[in-house]
């Protein structure tokens, strides 16, 4: 038997349900995943994910929302997040790619449908993300040779940086919830 | 010349300046951490990154001298330089010397910390290396462990804000690089 339950709605406290629905509010939705609610008795730990998903995702607006999603999907692929891999699948559905394209997408990520700028986006998100100590002066270079500037590169560097914590944070509660049949 | 250039603070948005002043002020740096300046021009990464640390880690209820020993372990299994210099410079202000870290650094299975303390170190560096391999049992090894559930919702948050910080550090210090 598992340790840890969803809270139900009357369970959660004022703070926490602010925090969540804030996110409902970003994310335009009416329910939250339960790799959300499984933190609401830690009411700041909800506040730390709702501003991060809110300043290193939803404003990481130089790059397209098309080229965050797929980034995110690949992320998750790569540190085995079923949860974050199934949402992003849902949300890229939602703008058009059908299952074989984002298969496509996971087996093949240089060969992906977007700009030269937003390949190089994806790239270095998931290069970043998967394995940040192999970063070098000669990527930096790169990047700069493809008219990146620091700006672009710290947004890059924020969004790898958000797309880690929330694979941590929903692996977790997903691994921790799997026995209770959610 | 370097990628990255370290902003000066004249440079920098007040909202930034405010949050990275209240971030020394907290951690008691003597200076602004290069890897939290550097990024001192976008006010939400900044904003971001400091409720993530103070609500992630630093509020925390478990001892200073195990949260640093973890972040060392962390940061030295990840290979962060920055972090693990920063969590010895903090464990070095808490009376840890450098054969002492040195050591648990060798052998984190036998640190000098009290038990709940190492079980806590064990579980947070568990959880930052391998979250996808836990599974249920592991959440009632830590409930028999002595943890509350808030506690262990507390250890994951502190493995995934370091995993998130670490990042950022190792991004920074490739784009400070010189060529």
């Amino acid at each position: 038997m598992a340790l840890f339950t969803v809270p139900k709605e009357e369970e959660i406290a004022p703070e926490a349900r602010h925090w969540l629905d804030e996110l409902r509010r970003l994310r335009g939705v009416e329910t939250v995943p339960q790799a959300w609610t499984f933190y609401a008795r830690v009411p700041r730990i909800l506040k730390a994910r709702v501003t991060a998903e809110d300043n290193l995702n939803k404003q990481a607006t130089a790059f397209s929302w098309e080229a965050r999603v797929i980034a995110f999907m690949l992320v998750a692929h790569a540190r085995r997040c079923d949860g974050c891999f199934g949402a992003s699948r849902v949300q890229l559905t939602t703008l058009g790619f059908d299952e074989p394209a984002l298969d496509g997408f996971c087996a093949n990520p240089a060969e992906l449908p977007l700009s030269e700028r937003e390949r190089i986006f994806v790239r270095y998100v998931l290069r970043i993300a998967t394995d940040p100590t192999q970063l070098g002066p000669e990527d930096f270079r790169e990047l700069a040779a493809q008219g990146f500037s620091a700006t672009d590169v710290q947004e890059i560097a924020g969004y790898a940086a958000w797309t880690v914590m929330n694979t941590i944070f929903t692996t977790v509660a997903n691994n921790a919830l799997a026995a209770a049949g959610g | 010349m370097a990628f990255f250039d370290i902003p000066k603070d004249e440079d920098l948005p007040a909202e930034s300046r405010k949050l990275l002043d209240e971030y020394q002020r907290l951690t008691g740096a003597k200076i602004r951490a290069s890897n939290w300046q550097i990024f001192g021009r976008f006010p939400k990464i900044i904003e971001a990154r400091f409720l993530a640390w103070k609500n992630l880690s630093s509020d925390m209820p478990f001892s200073a001298d195990a949260r640093m020993v973890a972040v060392m372990l962390i940061a030295h299994t990840k290979r962060c330089q920055l972090c693990f210099a920063g969590a010895r410079f903090q464990l070095d202000k808490l009376g840890f010397d450098e054969d002492a870290m040195d050591q648990m650094c060798a052998n984190p299975d036998t640190l000098p910390l009290e038990e709940r303390d190492r079980r806590f170190v064990h579980y947070t560096l568990r959880i930052a290396m391998d979250s996808a391999n836990l599974a249920p049992k592991d959440f009632r090894e830590m409930e028999q462990a002595g943890f509350s559930k808030d506690e262990i919702l507390e250890m994951i948050a502190f493995a995934a804000y370091w995993n998130m910080n670490i990042v950022f550090s190792q991004a920074a210090l490739a784009g400070l690089a010189e060529e």
